[in-house]
């Protein structure tokens, strides 16, 4: 079985746009949450200063909605990085995860559609919403001849992406495979939908915090490419990391509200999956959504799998610092774990208030702390009851 | 059309029989919302089958301070909210500047 590395990352977030912007901005504790400029009463974590006019010419604008664009943006700077500068060929795959697709392209389509019935659409308003757009362009933009696909599983979907990618290697189908995820649904329409829900914090992101008042919605895209250590020692390429193992479950217990069962179980398989134990385990870039459900149910699936060592671990969420970014989480979240392998440091919880009596770990708050740890982990824990979990072991170790 | 109190409870208590799956003679005032089963889910739709019904906005968020607040705590305590913002509205005043900040919406 090939084990699976990691040679090229790409991201664009609310707090950085490029890897070195985004590790700055986690090691600082940067936040990107703030008030949305079309609707102020509304907190967000946009993509600022994204210019399509500059990373995109005009005829290709038109086909591109803007969660395309990113994923494009993104897996171009990873491809990039790689060093793969060649069409990439039958032996590679695309897999890209995301939430809501080409949403806001979607929702513009139809707001004109309703206003007036009889005004023409654009030709290109197919391609442009189809919800396989990105995997579409990617394959297109890198000469990508293997399977190019998306995956959707809510928040866990880009975490599935990678896992998907990863087992492809492992069982030898494709060489390179690039994916993560991404999402751009900061439009009204889903904003007025999330809110029905009543899970959105009005003010900002508090992850495990006691006065915690839900998720704040964020955008953007994290890719990577994934090869076999083989492929990569062969060309000699630069490692970023190892994807050391996944494991993917669904909860089958309520369409919305998170399972401890499941995800404790999710957690357990990945650590199975990589032959790791609980013990080698230094930090946790958890799922964190700061709703009073996922900190506590996380919290407590932490607990049940590492015993008395969960007080030993540092876990945090990034979600305070680029938002809750539904379909592109499980990548971001997994590159901004690699950048706290790398720069040996755990990535802080910000706007982490005061203590929740049921959540007692070291959330690392406010603060990086420390990290000299090999191998961590990234839970992803969704609506529909999709749980990831991903290891990965730091550049230094592999 | 303005509604009198008892009017306005009456639609409401067949209301949180629907959206608490509870039979409407068996709901009584000093219930508490968590002993008839009700989760935060239930909670939820609810406020949005009175919302629709009476052009209320009704402050509730399902992760803070909110879901501990007396408020919400048994059928009389959310039965005195609404028909309170209710009977505002219908009053001519606009809901009050709290109840939208607190949703966030």
């Amino acid at each position: 079985m090939q084990r699976v590395v990691v040679t090229g990352r790409g991201v664009v977030s609310a707090i950085g746009r490029g890897m070195a912007e985004f590790s700055r901005a986690l090691g600082e504790g940067r936040s990107g949450i703030g008030r949305l400029s079309d609707t102020p009463h509304r907190v967000g974590a946009p993509v600022r200063e994204f210019d399509p006019g500059r990373e995109f010419d005009a005829t290709k604008l038109a086909l591109l909605d803007r969660s395309t664009q990113f994923a494009l943006v993104a897996a171009g700077d990873a491809i990039a990085e790689s060093g793969l500068d060649r069409e990439l060929g039958p032996r590679a795959a695309v897999v890209v995860g995301t939430g809501a697709g080409s949403l806001s392209s979607l929702e513009q389509s139809y707001a004109q559609f309703h206003a007036d019935r009889e005004k023409r659409l654009h030709p290109f308003t197919v391609p442009r919403v189809m919800p396989n757009a990105a995997a579409g362009q990617i394959s297109l933009a890198h000469g990508v001849t293997g399977p190019a696909f998306m995956v959707a599983t809510a928040c866990a979907s880009s975490a599935y992406a990678v896992s998907l990618g990863m087992q492809m290697i492992r069982s030898g189908a494709v060489d390179v495979a690039v994916v993560g995820g991404t999402e751009a649904c900061l439009v009204e329409g889903n904003l007025k939908a999330w809110e029905a829900l009543r899970v959105l914090a009005p003010d900002t992101c508090r992850p495990f915090s006691r006065d915690r008042r839900g998720l704040v919605l964020g955008e953007g895209a994290g890719m990577m490419v994934l090869e076999s250590l083989d492929h990569a020692r062969r060309r000699d390429a630069t490692v970023h990391g190892e994807i050391v193992g996944s494991s993917l479950n669904s909860d089958a217990h309520h369409i919305l509200i998170p399972s401890l069962d499941g995800q404790a179980a999710a957690i357990r398989g990945c650590l199975a999956d990589a032959g790791i134990a609980a013990d080698d385990i230094g930090y946790v870039n958890a799922h964190g959504t700061a709703t009073a459900a996922n900190d506590v149910t996380e919290t407590r699936a932490l607990h049940q799998v590492f015993g008395a060592a969960a007080y030993r671990l540092a876990v945090s969420s990034t979600k305070a610092m680029h938002g809750h970014t539904l379909g592109a989480g499980g990548a971001i979240e997994l590159l901004a774990t690699l950048v706290g392998l790398a720069g040996r440091f755990a990535p802080p919880t910000m706007n982490y208030t005061e203590p929740d009596p049921e959540c007692d770990l070291n959330y690392v708050p406010n603060e990086a702390q420390d990290l000299h740890c090999g191998v961590a982990l990234t839970n992803s824990f969704a609506f529909g009851g999709h749980n990831a979990v991903l290891a990965v072991r730091g550049a230094h170790w592999v | 059309m303005s509604l009198d109190r008892s009017s306005i409870e009456n639609e409401l208590l067949e209301l949180f029989a629907q959206a608490f799956r509870i039979d409407r003679a068996s709901v009584s005032r000093d219930q508490g919302l968590a002993e008839l089963g009700v989760t935060s889910l239930d909670l939820v739709e609810a406020i949005f089958l009175v919302e629709d019904r009476f052009g209320v906005t009704i402050p509730f968020n399902a992760n803070g301070p909110d879901r501990a607040s007396p408020d919400f705590l048994t059928v009389g305590s959310l039965l005195e909210l609404i028909v309170s913002l209710v009977v505002a509205k219908q009053g001519g005043q606009a809901a009050p500047a709290a109840a939208a900040v607190a949703t966030g919406a």
